[in-house]
């Protein structure tokens, strides 16, 4: 299954959930929630990443086969804050290592979702965050051995390690905002039931770099944008 | 000087000669197998330290290398949290921090700046160490070692490049600093202790060298010399080094010399003892061999004078196997040999004249004469026939050798050779062997001594002996009359007729004298002149002359 549509459906729920629970907020001047939105779509810069040089220092393959990195990818989503706040969807994310690699090795959720970290490879695995929005360390677990999920409930970044593989690394955003979404290999995304207005779009390229570009949605209104110059690194 | 000092002072000068040779070589020896130990137990001290020092080096950096690939530190590094980066470093490296002990710490570089550093570590130090990470964070390298005495204790640092595995990316650094700690001295046998330290940029760090010679050290380090030695006498040392393959510094491990000097000087007063010791056995011996040599050269010098003066019966003490013994024995030898001669000398002169026994011996008088002018004296005994009737043979001699003893000595005292005996007969010669200016006068002179002489013993004798003088002066043969095995010096001719028949005619205890003594004598003396008497051999009769006295000063 496609993690972006998977994502994208869990969205869509979140975004009915809060239209539903939240008459506020539909009191905003957004008329038809469904016919009054806007869209986004378009190309944001994907920057270049080399593959680790550490996946050919383990054990040989077939025994111990560890998979390339997922190719690279960009996250984008729009506005912060503004949004009002929504309770956390029950499904929670699932981030599993398969491959000795994090996949999804890049995720938005919206705050307060729970990420599972199921271990699909035959040996341990551990999976811990120091980033500040949320420090966890899941300890050493096998498939099979689960643990709980953890709920991201600050925005910002969360690296995500696995101490047994230096190699592994996924990047988990946590945002406040109903809308997001995680591009493709290219750089195209799309992000739709936009409450017009202006916006500020932020596109997160790597841990190090986030550009973020103003926008005013008109309702019904779908906005193409190019935005794939506006990295400051190399891009593919 | 003495013959015993100048060998005491020859063996002396000879002992101390060999002893200070010996000494000194010896010392120089001693000294250099002493050296050539300390070198060796130095080599071995310095790898003992410098292999422990390379371990706990090796064992740090690899705990340090492990933590700078560990997830969990690079997920520190990017999530910024700098107390959380202090405490992860500080469980991690808990090991070979305990291990490096107090003033240990480390510090991180991230983007060319610091990131944080750990309490404990002098500035200085933390500043060296944030340098060289910065450096590492550049350069590529996996980890550097350096040592530095930045913050005035010496420190390694142990710097690593943090790496982002997922992103093959330098992200930061991390130095660990380890104080370098210097193991307790190593204390030899002798009590040499052999002390450790580090020389890093010219200055030397450890041990207990005071300044001057921490110095001298510090520089022949920094010069390279493999060896340094400090003769400095309050802290002489040798200094051995092992620099650092990397890192800079060098290893030095230093002995105290102090041990040596002591021992060498043991040495020494034990020398001086022994010098001493054998110079006194060596005086002892000398004066004892000395006075072994002395004492038989001063007998034999007692000896000699003794026989100089004429005492031939001296002996010296000659047992013995050695020269001056057989010296000894060659003395008694002479001394013998003198006595015998000596002994000749006195049955020669007690059976012929003193004085012809004299120029016998001086080889002057050979067989055959030569003539003359000789005074002839003989003097006999009136009425020897009677006076002995009656009388023991051995009486006979008893008085006549006391009446020749005393016309002998009269004789000798008017030097007259007597020429010979024949019974109670004198017969005295003057002027010969050899020829005086006054024979004739010490002629008549003695023959009124002996009967004035004569006359005096006479006095209060019961046997009172009553003699007759005759004299004659005029040309003799002289000489030696005989063979050449048994010969006789005497005197020939008329004249000593003449003086026999003289001395015949003569009455008792006067004096007949010829024409030729009256002639001789002249004027000193009285004469009265006698009716020419016959004598044989003569054609007619011969004048004759009674003496009578004699002027004193004749």
């Amino acid at each position: 299954m496609n993690p972006n549509g998977k994502v994208r459906r869990a969205l869509v729920l979140a975004w009915a959930v809060v239209m539903l629970l939240s008459p506020a907020s539909a009191a905003d001047g957004v008329e038809a929630p469904k016919t009054g939105t806007a869209r986004i779509t378009g190309m944001v810069p994907v920057l270049r990443k080399k593959i680790p040089s550490a996946i050919k220092e383990y054990g040989p393959p077939p025994a111990f086969k560890v998979d390339k990195p997922e190719p690279p990818r960009s996250a984008v989503w729009v506005g912060s804050g503004a949004s009002p706040t929504n309770p956390a969807t029950t499904t929670p994310l699932r981030i599993q290592q398969n491959g000795y690699q994090f996949r999804p090795a890049l995720a938005v959720v919206r705050s307060g979702t729970p990420v599972v970290f199921p271990n699909e490879d035959q040996l341990y695995h551990s999976v811990f965050s120091k980033s500040p929005p949320r420090r966890f360390d899941l300890g050493r677990f096998r498939k099979g051995e689960e643990p709980a999920a953890v709920v991201m409930d600050s925005p910002g970044l969360v690296q995500l390690f696995c101490e047994v593989h230096e190699h592994m690394r996924a990047n988990l955003v946590v945002v406040d905002t109903p809308w997001f979404a995680v591009t493709d290999t290219e750089g195209r995304f799309s992000i739709e039931g936009i409450v017009p207005g202006r916006h500020v779009v932020s596109i997160w390229l790597s841990p190090k770099q986030t550009v973020t570009q103003e926008v005013d949605l008109a309702p019904g209104q779908t906005l193409e944008v190019d935005w794939s110059n506006l990295a400051q690194e190399p891009t593919k | 000087m003495t013959f015993a000092s100048r060998i005491s002072i020859a063996i002396c000068g000879a002992v101390l000669l060999a002893m200070a040779v010996v000494m000194g070589a010896s010392g120089t020896q001693v000294r250099q197998a002493y050296l050539d130990a300390l070198r060796g137990s130095l080599e071995a001290r310095i790898d003992a330290v410098a292999q422990s020092q390379l371990e706990a080096s090796a064992r740090a950096l690899v705990e340090t290398e492990r933590l700078v690939r560990s997830p969990r530190l690079v997920a520190t590094l990017l999530s910024g949290d700098r107390e959380d980066l202090l405490q992860t470093a500080a469980d991690e490296l808990r090991t070979a921090l305990e291990q490096a002990g107090e003033g240990a710490g480390f510090v991180f570089v991230s983007d060319g700046a610091e990131l944080a550093r750990s309490r404990g570590i002098t500035p200085a130090a933390g500043d060296a160490a944030a340098a060289i990470a910065r450096t590492v964070t550049r350069s590529g390298e996996v980890s550097r070692v350096a040592r530095t005495a930045a913050g005035g204790r010496p420190v390694e640092i142990l710097a690593a490049a943090i790496v982002d595995r997922s992103e093959d990316t330098v992200v930061g650094a991390l130095a660990l600093l380890r104080p370098v700690r210097f193991p307790e001295p190593l204390r030899l046998p002798d009590g040499t202790a052999l002390e450790a330290g580090l020389a890093i940029e010219g200055v030397l760090h450890g041990g207990s060298l005071p300044k001057a010679a921490r110095e001298q050290v510090a520089a022949g380090i920094t010069r390279g010399d493999p060896e340094v030695r400090v003769d400095d006498p309050e802290s002489p040392s040798l200094a051995v080094q092992r620099p650092f393959s990397t890192g800079g510094g060098a290893l030095v491990v230093i002995a105290s010399l102090g041990p040596m000097r002591t021992a060498e000087r043991r040495l020494l007063a034990t020398g001086a003892g022994a010098a001493t010791l054998a110079l006194g056995v060596g005086v002892a011996s000398a004066a004892l061999l000395g006075r072994g040599l002395s004492r038989p050269v001063a007998a034999l010098s007692t000896a000699a004078e003794r026989i100089a003066a004429g005492d031939f019966a001296v002996r010296v003490n000659g047992a013995g196997q050695d020269e001056l013994s057989r010296l000894g024995d060659r003395f008694n030898a002479m001394a013998e040999g003198l006595a015998q001669r000596e002994r000749f000398r006195r049955v020669l002169d007690a059976v012929t004249d003193p004085e012809v026994a004299a120029e016998l011996v001086a080889g002057r008088l050979d067989l055959g004469g030569s003539e003359q002018e000789v005074g002839v004296l003989f003097c006999d005994i009136r009425g020897f026939t009677s006076l002995t009737e009656g009388k023991e043979p051995r009486d006979v001699i008893a008085l006549l050798n006391a009446h020749m003893t005393l016309l002998t000595d009269v004789a000798y005292a008017h030097g007259g050779t007597v020429d010979k005996f024949v019974g109670d007969l004198i017969m005295v010669t003057f002027g010969a062997p050899k020829t005086g200016i006054d024979d004739a006068v010490r002629m008549a002179r003695c023959a009124l001594a002996m009967v004035e002489a004569r006359a005096r013993a006479n006095e209060g004798s019961a046997e009172p002996i009553r003699i007759g003088v005759g004299c004659a002066y005029g040309r003799v043969v002289a000489g030696c009359m005989g063979s050449v095995r048994r010969l006789d010096y005497t005197v020939l001719g008329e004249r000593v007729n003449l003086a026999s028949r003289l001395c015949s005619k003569a009455p008792p205890m006067r004096v007949w004298v010829d024409s030729g003594t009256r002639a001789a004598v002249g004027r000193h003396a009285r004469f009265s002149a006698l009716a020419p008497i016959e004598a044989k051999g003569f054609s007619k009769p011969v004048e004759a002359f009674e003496l009578s006295s004699l002027e004193e000063n004749a």
